[in-house]
Parts: C-alpha cells; structure tokens; sequence
C-alpha cells in the first residue's frame, strides 16, 4: 500500500469517527412542546355522570337547548366507554382538553374549571362573535360594535317577511362562540333580500320559531327583519372579503402508535441517511483514485457525499 | 462533438416522444370536457360509469406513455453501445465518457420534457374541468383555486417558496438521472455476460430495481406501510424531521431536506454513471 492510500484512509477514518461521534445527537433532539399524547383508559361510574381518565374527573353538563357543540379540531380516542347502553367513542378539541363529548355530541362532560366558563357562557352573552358565509362554508370574526349597531336596528323601522321567503335567500349567520371555540350559540341572520342586506336577531324571537334542537326555523311563520345602512353593509361585506375557509383538524388518538414508532427508530434512520451513507460515498470517492483511476470522476463523487453531510449536519443543529 | 452526439440521441427519440406529446394533448381536452360533465352533475348511471372509465383511462395513459417513451429511449440506448451498431458508435471520434454522458443528459432531458408536457396537460384539463358560468365555455376557477393556493403558500413561507420550486425541479432532475445511470449500469452489467440478455430485458430488470429500491425506502405508494415497520425508511425519517423542527427553523429545515435528497440522489446516480463508464472504458462486450 503506498503512502498517499495511507494518508486518505487515516483522513477518512478521523472524518467517520468525528461524525459517528455526534450523530447520536440527534436522538437529543425532541418534539415541539405540546400536551401529552398517552393513551387514555377512561372510567365512567356506574350512574353514568362521572367521566375520569386517571388524573381529571369530568362530570356530565347538560347542554341547554339552543348551544351548539361546534368545536373546530377534534382529538378522538381510541378507548371506547359504555353509556347509555351502548358502546362510544370519546372526543375532546385537544390531548388532555377540559370538555370531552361522545361520539354523537349527545352526551358533554367537563372539567369543575370549564363548568364555570360554560356556564358564564350560556347565561351571558358573552364570547367571540362570528360571521358565518352560509353560501361557501366560510366564516370571519365580527366586532363587537357591528354586532351592537346591528341590534339598534330594532329602533328603526322594519319590514315583515315570511320566513320561507328567508330559506331561499343568501344568509349570514351570526354565531356567538366561547373562548375555547367548542360552543356556539345562533344568535342572529343577515339576508339578503332583493339586493340588499336585511337583519334578524334571533334573540328576539319566540320559541315556535325554533326546531327541536334549537336552530332557527324556517317551516312556518313570518319576522320583521331590519334594513342594514351603508355603514353596516359594508361592515359586513368587509368581513365577508376577509372569511376564510373553515376547516375541522381531526388527529386519531391511535396515531400517537406510529409516531411512538417513528420516535423510536427516527436516530437510526437520522444517522442512517445523514451520517453513515454518505460517509461512504466519500470514502468511496476518497479511495477509488488509488484502485482504479479516473481520478476526477470519483472526486466529484467525494465532494457530493461531503456537501450531503453538511447538510445533514446543518439540519440536525436545526432541530436541536 | 457532444453536442452532436446529444442532438443526434433526441432525434432518435423525437418521433415517439412527438407521438405521446400529440395522444396526451388531444385526450386532455376530451378528459377535461369529461371531467366537466361530470363536475356538472345530473346524469343516468350508465353515462356516468363511461365517463369515468374513460377519465380513469387517460390517467392511464398519461402514466404508461411516460414509461413506454422512456423504455423506447432506453433500448435505443442498448442498441447504440451493445448491438452490432456498438462497433460503429465506438469508432466515433469521441471518448466513451461523451458517449455516455450524452444519453444520460439525453434521458434527463426526456424527462424534463415529459414533465412539460405533463405541466401543459394538466393546464388544459385546469381550464376544461370545472362547470363554467352561464354563458362562457371556459372557466378560470381552476387557475383562480390554484393562484389562491400559491397566494397562501407565499403568504405562509415568503420566499422560501421560490427556494422550494426550484429544489423540487432540481430533485425531479436529480431523480431521472438515478434512474437513468441505474438502468444504463443494468444494461452494461446485461451486455457483460456470455449468454446476452435479449431486448429490453435489461431496460425493465433496471426499472424494476428502481422500484424496489423505492419500495424498501417506502417511496413507493405500494409500500408505504412497510415504510413505518422499516427503521431506515425515509418516512420515519421525515416524519421525525417534520416533528422536530419548531417554527422558526421549519423553513430553513425543509429546504435543507430538498438539498439533501437532491444530493443524495445525484450521489447515488453519479456512482452509477462512474461504474457503467468503468464497463465501457475495461470490460466491453460486443462479441
């Protein structure tokens, strides 16, 4: 073996060690901050009105008739309970959430600390206000003052329109939603009726206008409906170019199982990719000259695998 | 010489690539004009079925043409160096290197043209495809979705967003040269042995090594639940990259995983390409 072989493989061993050396480094490296994803075992009592999951005990809330489960991400476990006579799965917004709901929205129950918030909510008019795009499934947060300015309205004159007439026309439904963006309550329309944009504030109507489950109806009956100034119009039409999109983030509890699986075997694969292959191809590159010749053809090929292990090596302080 | 060489390679090609380019062009607007009918909706069962046989088959095709173009080239290419015409193409005044580096820039080449081709496709169907207002035969809804995702993209990642275009057109031409150099080394390992190996058996065992490569990296969308059990799997890998990365290095992580696997791959094409180019220059088998 002559002398410079010698010299390039001692090179390309120190080169091996120094990056085998701080490739487990990797395996330091963590997740972003967010709550724990175990896997729950709940416990439902016998008469069915005490939920616990081992460390929080939720009790059943009784959803008064009118406010809406609407919650906009869904994190669904994979433990079922028996309750009310059947299997069913549990959901919450988030990992550890202070409301948790079965399948169907049927059956709510929450944290001592989410009772109080839920039922500041329902007996007060209180919360985030939301516009909601009926036509397109978009929607758009409503200052309070718009809101304010829409029920003065009441003072002015108004006009009486049957409510079938309403079902056909392109409506804005304003929706009053708690802090944590899982209940919702109807709380008035904006129609628009012959070009223009006409309110209702459900508030003010009696019971027979609402179906069983509390949401305005439009069976039978008429309402006054007040006429929006060109203020309040576009008020309106502003927030209507600002809504976005809805969207609904479901995440399976089950999923926590793969992700296990990648955390577990995800230093293997960093090390893998990032360290040990192009190591290789390096000391391929290094080597081959000396065994066969095209000198410039396996050179490039060492300095790719070098530039590979920058990268690799750059990435990895990243996610440090 | 290369330049002849490269021009002479694509001609070789062109009449089958013309050929793909003419039957995708013409099936994109019939495939559009069917998707709209039924985006449009209101049919009988047996219409609908039809239509959507015949949308299914011009996905088809648009897959198969891209392997039957390159297959072609490929035996194009074993032909030029293994058949009895590597006696006159060896005699050329040019070294092997030229030789070669012509048909795998030529292959590339291919690539990025059939991916043009598939961008002009895929442009056409955008503007047939949704249901346009009363009174107009086209529609920009299409575009408009596609400018409001891009919008969205540039509002979201600024910039980045330009890197990341070109560090996914330089991986697609990263990609094609790996499986180029894999099936030119397939061929060359092919055309080494005694007994030859005939057509273009060589051209598939290279696209099927291609693939089972993939496949074991869990790229392959066959195999993507392989992809979590196997520990070097490329999914595990990004998965873990996309759950360690925060906020404020998310974009600067994935353009470095662009570059990455953009060198990667050319390392593992440019190993190919040494190896075939050490065939032709040693161990050359025309007999």
């Amino acid at each position: 073996m002559n002398k410079k072989f010698l010299r390039r493989i001692s090179v390309l061993f120190l080169f091996a060690v120094l990056f085998t050396a701080i490739s487990p480094l990797v395996c330091f490296a963590t997740a972003d901050d967010e709550p724990s994803r175990e896997f729950v075992r709940w416990k439902l009592s016998e008469d069915e009105r005490t939920l616990s999951d081992g460390k929080t005990t939720y009790t059943r809330y009784h959803l008064p008739l009118g406010v809406i489960l609407d919650a906009r991400s869904e994190y669904r476990y994979e433990n079922t309970v028996f309750l009310d006579g059947e299997y069913t799965s549990l959901i919450s917004n988030q990992p550890g959430g202070q409301v948790v709901w079965s399948n169907y929205g049927n059956f709510v129950f929450v944290t001592d600390s989410a009772r109080e918030d839920l039922d500041a909510f329902v007996e007060n008019d209180k919360g985030i206000m939301r516009l909601w795009v009926n036509e397109d499934a978009r929607e758009a947060t409503i200052a309070e003052e718009t809101v304010s300015a829409l029920n003065a309205l009441a003072e002015s004159g108004g006009r009486t329109v049957s409510v079938q007439e309403l079902e056909d026309a392109l409506v804005y439904i304003l929706y009053l939603c708690d802090e944590s963006n899982i209940f919702c309550k109807e709380y008035g329309g904006i129609y628009k009726l012959s070009g223009k944009l006409y309110y209702l504030n459900y508030r003010t109507l009696s019971n027979n206008h609402f179906d069983s489950e509390g949401y305005f109806s439009y069976r039978s009956g008429s309402v006054t409906v007040y006429p929006l100034d060109n203020t309040l119009t576009n008020a309106v039409r502003d927030a209507d170019e600002k809504a976005e999109y809805r969207g609904y983030e479901t995440i399976w509890e089950n999923e926590e199982g793969w992700l296990e699986v990648v955390g577990d075997s995800f230093p293997i694969a960093y090390a893998f990719w990032g360290f040990v292959l192009p190591i290789a191809f390096t000391s391929l590159g290094a080597i081959l000259p000396t065994v066969k010749k095209r000198t410039k053809c396996w050179g490039i090929l060492t300095l790719l695998g070098v530039l590979w292990l920058i990268l690799a090596t750059v990435l990895m302080i990243l996610m440090l | 010489m290369f330049r002849k060489l490269f021009s002479y390679d694509m001609r070789a090609v062109k009449p089958i690539f013309k050929l793909q380019a003419l039957i995708s062009l013409i099936l994109s607007v019939f495939c559009g004009l069917a998707q709209r009918r039924l985006n449009y909706g209101r049919m009988d069962d047996t219409y609908q079925g039809l239509l959507i046989t015949f949308v299914s088959l011009c996905f088809v095709w648009f897959f198969a043409s891209y392997f039957i173009v390159q297959v072609n080239y490929f035996n194009y290419c074993k032909k030029n160096f293994y058949s009895d015409e590597g006696y006159l193409t060896f005699t050329l005044p040019v070294t092997r290197r030229q030789l070669l580096w012509s048909k795998t820039l030529g292959c590339v080449t291919l690539g990025a043209m059939q991916m043009l081709l598939y961008l002009t496709v895929g442009a056409i169907m955008l503007l047939l495809a949704p249901v346009p207002d009363k009174g107009s035969v086209l529609s920009l809804e299409g575009y408009r979705m596609l400018f409001r995702g891009l919008a969205d993209w540039w509002n979201s990642v600024g910039a980045w967003m330009l890197v990341y275009l070109l560090e996914i057109a330089l991986l697609l031409g990263c990609l094609q040269l790996l499986f180029g150099a894999i099936v030119f080394y397939c061929e060359a390992l092919a055309a080494a042995r005694k007994k030859k190996t005939k057509g273009v058996t060589a051209v598939f065992i290279g696209i099927l090594i291609y693939y089972v490569i993939n496949s074991f990296l869990g790229l392959s969308i066959f195999s993507l639940s392989l992809g979590y059990s196997n520990p070097l799997s490329l999914l595990t890998l990004l998965v873990g990259i996309f759950e360690r990365l925060n906020a404020q290095t998310v974009n600067a992580g994935w353009a470095l995983v662009l570059g990455a696997a953009c060198t990667a791959a050319s390392s593992f094409g440019w190993i190919l390409v040494c190896l075939t180019l050490d065939r032709l220059e040693r161990k050359l088998n025309l007999t």
